[in-house]
């Protein structure tokens, strides 16, 4: 497979946005996995207190 | 012209040699790419100026530049491994970008240098005005001999980064930064040594096609190695080149391309200046690619 030039302006443009899209991605998806979690133990806190 | 006539002469190989049509004019893609980076690098830069004043625009990033310097990840390295944590002033985006630059980097080499810098690309429209002032001794002021040893002068450079970086826990090399001068010089943020090492690099690329990247930047010292193993390699044919050395000429990091079959210098910055499609009078001769030629 053979690279021209605007094959290599896709490739650079595409990794480094691509990658910076997925890190976001991921980060908001962790971030909100993290915050749901949280929100459970809260949930789970604010229970057991009621409870005592 | 004397190439082309070769050409049709007769060649060493079996294989038809096929002049390139150069008649078509192309946009320019990669000077495309250099100037966005280069825009969207000072725009970023001065968004943190405004922001410090309260005034910084709102869609627009007004992250620090050693947020979005990749060898920022680079120099934290040691004390993240060691410690858990960045130095000072460097952030998770500068290691999310060294990770990026280094796919990109497995894939196609150092391109990182020859598209996105956006020092490198200051240095080489520098130096289209140094060739337009010395066209015939332009990239030659150096002898080659000399030139072949400075080259490795930036991995000196890399060790004490690394190593000065790793002891003190500090940022040391934004004062030695021409990178970091370049896009503050204005916010008294820089220090007089940048300053100065950013002067000599200007009057530098005024005779040497990017004196920085070849002879002191410790990034492109890191990514240089990339060139041993990268994916997609910048290949010669050797039974249709007519050893004309026009992609030697074209080469700014003085490659000698024509004295290899696949180009592994820890110089190339993967321009492709010298493919098929911009230097090399014929096709296919000198091409990036993963398979044989």
């Amino acid at each position: 497979m053979k690279i021209k030039s605007w094959h290599m302006g896709l490739i650079v443009l595409i990794v480094i946005f691509g990658g910076i899209a997925m890190t976001m991605a991921f980060n908001i998806w962790n971030t909100e996995a993290v915050g749901a979690a949280m929100a459970v133990g809260v949930a789970r806190a604010v229970g057991t207190a009621k409870f005592l | 012209m004397t190439a082309q006539k070769e050409a049709h002469q007769g060649t060493p190989g079996p294989k038809k040699v096929k002049k390139r049509d150069k008649s078509s004019k192309k946009i320019n893609l990669r000077l495309v790419v250099q100037i966005s980076f280069f825009a969207l690098i000072a725009l970023i830069a001065v968004n943190h100026a405004l922001e410090e004043q309260g005034r910084a625009i709102g869609f627009l990033s007004s992250a620090s530049l050693h947020a979005v310097c990749p060898f920022g990840g680079v120099v934290s390295i040691y004390q993240y491994v060691t410690a858990g944590t960045y130095v000072h002033q460097i952030h998770e985006s500068a290691f999310i970008l060294m990770y990026i630059v280094f796919a990109l980097a497995l894939l196609v080499g150092p391109a990182f240098c020859g598209w996105v810098c956006p020092l490198g690309s200051f240095q080489e429209w520098l130096g289209k005005l140094g060739r337009k002032i010395s066209p015939k001794k332009f990239n030659k002021f150096i002898p080659a001999g000399t030139d072949r040893y400075l080259k490795y002068l930036r991995y000196g450079v890399l060790i004490w980064v690394v190593y000065v970086t790793a002891t003190s826990a500090t940022l040391f090399f934004a004062d030695y930064d021409p990178y970091y001068a370049l896009f503050n010089f204005w916010t008294g943020e820089v220090a007089v040594s940048g300053l100065i090492i950013l002067g000599v690099v200007i009057l530098g690329s005024l005779f040497v096609e990017r004196p920085f990247c070849k002879y002191a930047c410790p990034y492109g010292a890191v990514l240089g190695v990339f060139n041993l193993f990268r994916v997609f390699k910048i290949k010669r044919n050797i039974s249709t080149c007519i050893d004309c050395k026009a992609c030697d000429r074209a080469c700014p990091m003085n490659i000698e391309v024509s004295t290899d079959k696949i180009v592994r210098d820890h110089q190339c910055i993967s321009c492709l200046k010298c493919t098929s499609e911009d230097a090399c009078p014929l096709e296919d001769t000198v091409v990036m690619t993963t398979g044989k030629l």
